[in-house]
């Protein structure tokens, strides 16, 4: 792309569209339709994605400019332009996080849920917390002294730390030292001051408040707290992948020694001795230092959601459903035969007929193989011990880990080196390319003929995530996609090259770019003005230029886009037509799952996909995209994307000018998709099973919330 | 007798080609169906070692022998049992290949068989004609077809239906490249080489081929079908084409400059490389022939392997290539110049004889198929001399292109050829005394129906024909209608019988039988 020329009509700089989103994170915190400490959550969702934003976006921002790449992304704008905008638009968020955080914790006060400082509370409060301190919390600390003898320590990002200097008796200088706020311990501590309801001291300043007992027979001078977020964007260099796993366990013990790339502290910190040593310390330049009005670390706050013990003030339990082909019991097997193919949606679905899947994979006789990729998983998940479990018993297992799921490395290591140990073959990803693509494979052979059964999925294969991400997955036994994921299994394992053509599928990085491009054009090339084409598009992030540029040049050829895209978008609506829209929807789930569909002059296609429209996905990872052919499901799907094109409470619609409609409602209506989509797949299984058996009693609170009667 | 399986099954093939070794996974249905599971290939470029040194270097053997063990591993996970492991044209020729066999046997556990050409032919030839059957009709077609391999050429030439003669030539398409370099060798060359191949003399010769008889060419292989993909029509195996059309095709892979061909039909570069090898091929057959149509099948090698396994899995007793070797065995003859008559009529009274004594005497399985074709072709030695002519004919049928039959076979029928007449085996004879126990055996015991089977035809007339056998005693009785004379026939008889009674203890009687049988 030529540098000169000025793209913004057509791109979205990346990182400003990314801040936009968690702009709209905040809203939500805003959003008086949500519930007290839902809200409270969304404060603690923003400084979470700030905290990534800042280790891998901002550090690789600041990475260019002090090697001098001055090229500017597509929307014009150099690194050093995108630093200084982010700066500016950073402050005014962090500014309306502060005060809706007050806001918040006022309105909390009327809930009887307080949160104080120790000197705040009355004398046997403090007295109590003391020994409490005394016992839990001082034997877990480890101050840190700085002098000649012992260097600047090496402090962990992201950890809370207190800065202290004081000066002891022996000693005319004045010496500085360091207490980590230890994250294995609680952070917010229940104060026993006698009142109704809770409250709450946070943890750094329990411990601020008894620092004479870490440092006796010292003056205390200055202390305050503050929080160093490092650089955490490196790649490994892939030599091979033998070397993959040890690279990746070197690099996560250096990531203490990275840079730093923000320090955050109170804005009532003075500008003293203490401060200017440790500024001069640290070395950043003031671009990356914050001074805030909020305690630190507010992702910590969803400690404090689930310790407030409120339900009435949470989002009522939507109980995921099982879909009725698998409520009966019974073998899963059995289940997928007779009613294969089957959409799983969780959240609104459980997540549990897929884990039961592997767990009777394990243990029968007939099955011969299993084959799975893992992205994320959670902590002693159970797709882990099922796949334990089949190892064990003599099924062929094979496992392909992605180790550079950034920040899960050292968990993706650890319960991968349990799997090889129970017999798995363990396959640590490919050089160069992340595996990306979430599949099962189950071969089983049943009366001497052999079936395989496929699970093929929008979200990764971690039930965690699963109750708190909307994902779609697509259950089969098809022929022609079991053949398909099975070579690309072979792919991924290196036990074959990629075949020339796929069945069914389109995979990255070999044709899904192709495939994506071609079937944007050739919804160009069927659309006409008196019938114009129509994409759906529903992804995660929209930012790779070459699919941008072929959107835009469809829509100048009368086609309609609906891009539902839930973060960053680079693509810019123009405003000379309505023809591409773009509308985001941010909830009480995280929307992520990936849904595509095109017209087709009338023979409408539908795709689900594990990547979004990014250079990465697109380019740079093991991908895949698969088309969902049984009309049943196409209805289904046809109808969850209506329903968010015409969520008119949470979704906002990106405007020419680059930002975002704002709408804050006071109450939920009928209009929010998650609620209807919920509410659409109940009665979904309750019109297959029949009456009785899957009614759900427990869906009370979205419809006495809302002001409208129900559907 | 083996029961055939009724249960779908797990199979497996690997083929381990010049350029690459695959492993194609299949289940096989009792009604037929063949289902691929799995195919996966690895770039693996054995033969741009053996087409220039003559050998399998160490490291392409250890890289082979990675992909061996991780082919085995998969033949496992499916429980896969049925399985064949072929090496063609690269393993085939190189020096090493008994070396580079030990090494992946002792690596994976796989044991690789090599493919000679015959055996390719013969069931590429067996795919390919169940494949025209179903469009065509194929059994009454004479023609050429060709299989055009990365590393080899093979020419098969069929007469109604019946494969009669291949042979193989090292020309195959990447081939040329690997010898010549990418530069080295233009269309034209591969044209002029062909020519000088003189196949098409050798059809004349061997097949007794008109100079303008009108035949259909069928080309198969990979580098084939992408030429005349274009021309695939939804729902039809096989491309059918006029001659005008193909040579069309085969001009302008020729002519244009292969990548950017291959762009234009929409074919990767490493495969557009074989579009002007091909086209060449095309060319030359339609120039050299008589062609009256082109057809392209579906076949590859891959297929063929395929076919033959769930065949030989399902029903191991079947020869569905019965006719063709027989075909073959004629065709040799033919080149031979043989009595076809005389020919026919021992070998209808070899099998006469035969099919009475398996009832009394163990013979090994596909021992009536030696018997037949060493029956046919035990005169062709006269070729060369009518002296000795049996000791001509063993080498002639060692040496002929007989597919269908293992060389151990070979070696067996010619070996039965050789004794038809004269001395029987003795220690000094260095043919039979090379042969293992039990192929000794066999040895004698159809040579000595041979003997009397040539015995009963002396006279070259065939008046044997409706030959009735019955034991009685320790005499073997030969009934027959013919009325005349049959002095000549009694005195070699007489002459033919020894080797006969001392293998099966029975006396021979010619018996006249008046009444019609």
């Amino acid at each position: 792309m030529n540098e000169c020329i000025d793209r913004s009509d057509r791109y979205i700089s990346r990182e400003l569209s990314w801040l936009d989103f968690n702009a709209r994170v905040l809203d939500e915190a805003a959003c008086t339709a949500n519930p007290l400490l839902e809200r409270l959550k969304f404060i603690a969702i923003f400084s979470s994605n700030l905290d990534e934003f800042f280790m891998v976006r901002i550090a690789g921002l600041r990475q260019l400019v002090q090697l001098g790449k001055d090229a500017p992304d597509p929307a014009g704008l150099r690194p050093a332009e995108q630093l200084a905008l982010l700066r500016t638009r950073l402050e005014k968020l962090l500014h309306r996080q502060q005060k809706l955080l007050s806001s918040l914790l006022d309105e909390l006060e009327k809930q009887d849920i307080r949160l104080r400082r120790p000197h705040e509370l009355p004398e046997a409060a403090r007295r109590e917390l003391k020994r409490f301190f005394q016992v839990q919390i001082l034997p877990v600390l480890t101050p840190l002294a700085v002098d000649p003898s012992h260097p600047f320590p090496i402090l962990n990002s992201g950890a809370i730390e207190l800065a202290v200097s004081m000066k002891p008796a022996a000693r005319e200088d004045t010496v500085f030292a360091f207490v980590e706020v230890p994250e294995v311990l609680p952070r917010f501590i229940a104060a026993p001051d006698g009142r109704t309801g809770k409250t709450f001291v946070l943890l750094e300043e329990l411990i601020m408040d008894n620092l004479e007992e870490l440092f006796s027979g010292c003056e205390i001078r200055e202390f305050f707290p503050f929080r160093i977020t490092r650089d955490m964007d490196f790649s490994v260099e892939e030599e091979g992948v033998e070397d993959l796993l040890a690279q990746i366990e070197k690099k996560l013990l250096q990531r203490r020694q990275r840079e730093p790339i923000r320090l955050e502290m109170p804005r009532s910190v003075p500008a003293g001795e203490l401060y200017n040593w440790l500024c001069g310390e640290f070395r950043l330049s003031p671009q990356f230092r914050y001074r805030t009005g909020a305690p630190l670390h507010l992702k910590q706050f969803f400690e404090l959601a689930a310790k407030a013990d409120r339900p009435d003030l949470l989002e009522p339990v939507w109980p995921p459903i099982m879909p009725s082909e698998f409520a009966a019991g019974g073998s899963i097997f059995d289940a997928l035969a007779a009613h294969e193919p089957l959409l799983i949606a969780p959240p609104f679905h459980a997540f549990s007929p897929i884990i039961r899947l592997l767990e009777e994979a394990a243990d029968d006789p007939e099955v011969l193989a299993i084959k799975q990729t893992l992205y994320r998983v959670s902590g002693n998940s159970p797709v882990v011990h099922a796949l334990q479990r089949a190892a064990r018993n003599g099924k062929q297992v094979t496992v392909i880990v992605e180790l550079k799921a950034r920040f899960d490395e050292g968990n993706n290591i650890q319960w991968a080196r349990r799997l090889e140990e129970s017999g798995a073959h363990v396959v640590y990803g490919i050089s160069n390319l992340k595996i990306h693509c979430k599949a099962l494979l189950i071969v089983r052979r049943e009366e001497g003929y052999i079936r395989r059964y496929l699970h093929l999925a929008t979200g990764n294969y971690n039930d965690k995530t699963a109750a708190q991400y909307t994902d779609l997955g697509l259950m089969t036994c098809d022929p022609d996609l079991c053949f398909d994921v099975a070579n690309l299994f072979n792919v991924m394992t290196g036990y074959s090259a990629p075949p020339q053509r796929w069945r069914k599928i389109a995979a990255a990085p070999f044709d899904l770019r192709q495939r994506v491009l071609e079937l944007i054009d050739r919804e160009a090339r069927l659309s006409t003005p008196e019938r114009p084409g129509r994409i759906i598009a529903k992804m995660n992030s929209l930012s790779d230029t070459e699919v941008i540029d072929h959107l835009h040049a469809a829509a100048a050829a009368h086609l309609r886009t609906d891009l539902i895209d839930r973060g960053l978008c680079c693509l810019k609506p123009g405003p000379a037509n309505g023809n591409i829209r773009v509308i985001s929807i941010v909830d009480r789930y995280l929307e992520h799952s990936r849904v595509f569909y095109f017209q087709n002059g009338g023979e409408e296609e539908f795709y689900l996909s594990s990547a979004d429209w990014m250079y990465r996905n697109l380019s740079r990872r093991i991908e895949l995209m698969f088309p969902v052919e049984s009309p049943k499901l196409r209805k289904i799907l046809f109808d969850l994307l209506k329903l968010q094109l015409e969520d008119e409470e949470k979704g906002r619609r990106l405007m020419s000018s680059g930002r975002y409609s704002r709408k804050l409602p006071e109450h939920h209506t009928p209009a929010r998709s998650q609620a209807e989509s919920y509410r659409y797949f109940r009665n979904l299984a309750e019109e297959t099973a029949g009456p009785g058996e899957n009614v759900l009693k427990v869906f009370a609170a979205p419809e006495t919330d809302s002001p409208h009667p129900p559907r | 007798m083996r029961k055939k399986t009724s249960d779908t099954f797990p199979a497996g093939i690997i083929d381990i080609g010049s350029h690459s070794t695959r492993l194609d996974l299949f289940a096989a249905a009792p009604d037929g169906t063949i289902r691929l599971l799995e195919s996966l290939d690895r770039p693996l470029n054995l033969g741009f070692d053996v087409f220039r040194n003559g050998t399998v270097s160490s490291k392409s053997i250890n890289q082979l022998s990675g992909v061996m063990e991780d082919f085995a591993r998969k033949l496992d996970e499916y429980g896969a049992v049925a399985r064949r492991v072929v090496a063609t044209s690269a393993i085939r020729e190189a020096f090493n290949r008994e070396l580079v066999i030990s090494r992946i046997r002792h690596d994976s556990g796989l044991e690789i068989e090599i493919l000679e050409a015959q055996e390719e032919a013969r069931i590429t030839f067996l795919s390919t004609r169940e494949e025209l059957r179903r469009c065509c009709d194929f059994d009454r077609m004479t023609g050429i077809a060709f299989i055009i391999g990365t590393g080899s050429l093979i020419v098969i030439f069929f007469e109604n239906g019946l494969l009669k003669f291949y042979e193989s030539a090292p020309l195959g398409t990447i081939r040329f490249y690997d010898e010549f370099g990418r530069s080295g060798i233009r269309p034209k060359e591969i044209v002029d080489i062909l020519i000088s191949s003189a196949i098409e003399q050798r059809l004349r010769e061997c097949v007794r081929l008109r100079p303008d008889q009108p035949l259909t060419l069928i080309g198969i292989g990979a580098g084939v079908r992408l030429l005349v993909r274009r021309h695939e029509t939804a729902g039809e195996q096989t491309v059918r084409l006029p001659v005008d059309a193909v040579a069309d095709l085969a001009r302008q892979a020729m002519r244009e400059d292969p990548l950017r061909l291959g762009r234009k039909l929409n074919i990767p570069d490493h495969q557009a490389m074989s579009l002007a090898p091909c086209g060449s091929l095309i060319s030359y057959f339609l120039h050299e022939f008589n062609c009256s149509e082109f057809l392209c099948p579906s076949t590859t090698t891959r297929t063929a392997l395929l076919d033959d396994l769930v065949r030989r899995t399902e029903n191991p007793d079947a020869t569905p290539f019965l006719a063709d070797m027989l075909a073959a065995a004629e065709g040799v003859g033919q080149k031979y110049g043989f009595d076809a008559g005389h020919a026919r009529s021992v070998s209808r009274s070899a099998l006469a004889f035969f099919d009475k004594l398996k009832r009394y005497y163990d013979f090994p399985p596909r021992s009536r198929i030696w018997l037949e074709i060493a029956a046919l072709l035990h005169d062709i030695g006269r070729f060369i001399d009518v002296r000795q002519h049996h000791k001509h004919s063993w080498y002639l049928i060692n040496h002929a292109q007989l597919p269908g039959l293992s060389p151990a076979e070979q070696r067996i029928i010619a070996t039965v050829a050789r004794y038809h007449r004269k001395a029987p085996p003795k220690a000094s004879h260095p043919e039979y005394m090379v042969l293992a126990a039990d192929e000794k055996v066999a040895v004698l015991k159809l040579a000595a129906i041979l003997r009397v089977a040539d015995a009963l035809d002396r006279a070259h007339c065939g008046r044997y024909q409706d030959l009735k056998l019955k034991l009685r005693g320790d005499e073997l009785i030969i009934h027959s209608a013919a009325a005349e004379d049959r002095r000549l026939e009694e005195l070699y008889l007489k002459m033919k019988s020894d080797m006969f009674r001392d293998v099966f203890g029975l006396q021979l009687k010619l018996e006249e039988v008046l009444e019609k049988l």
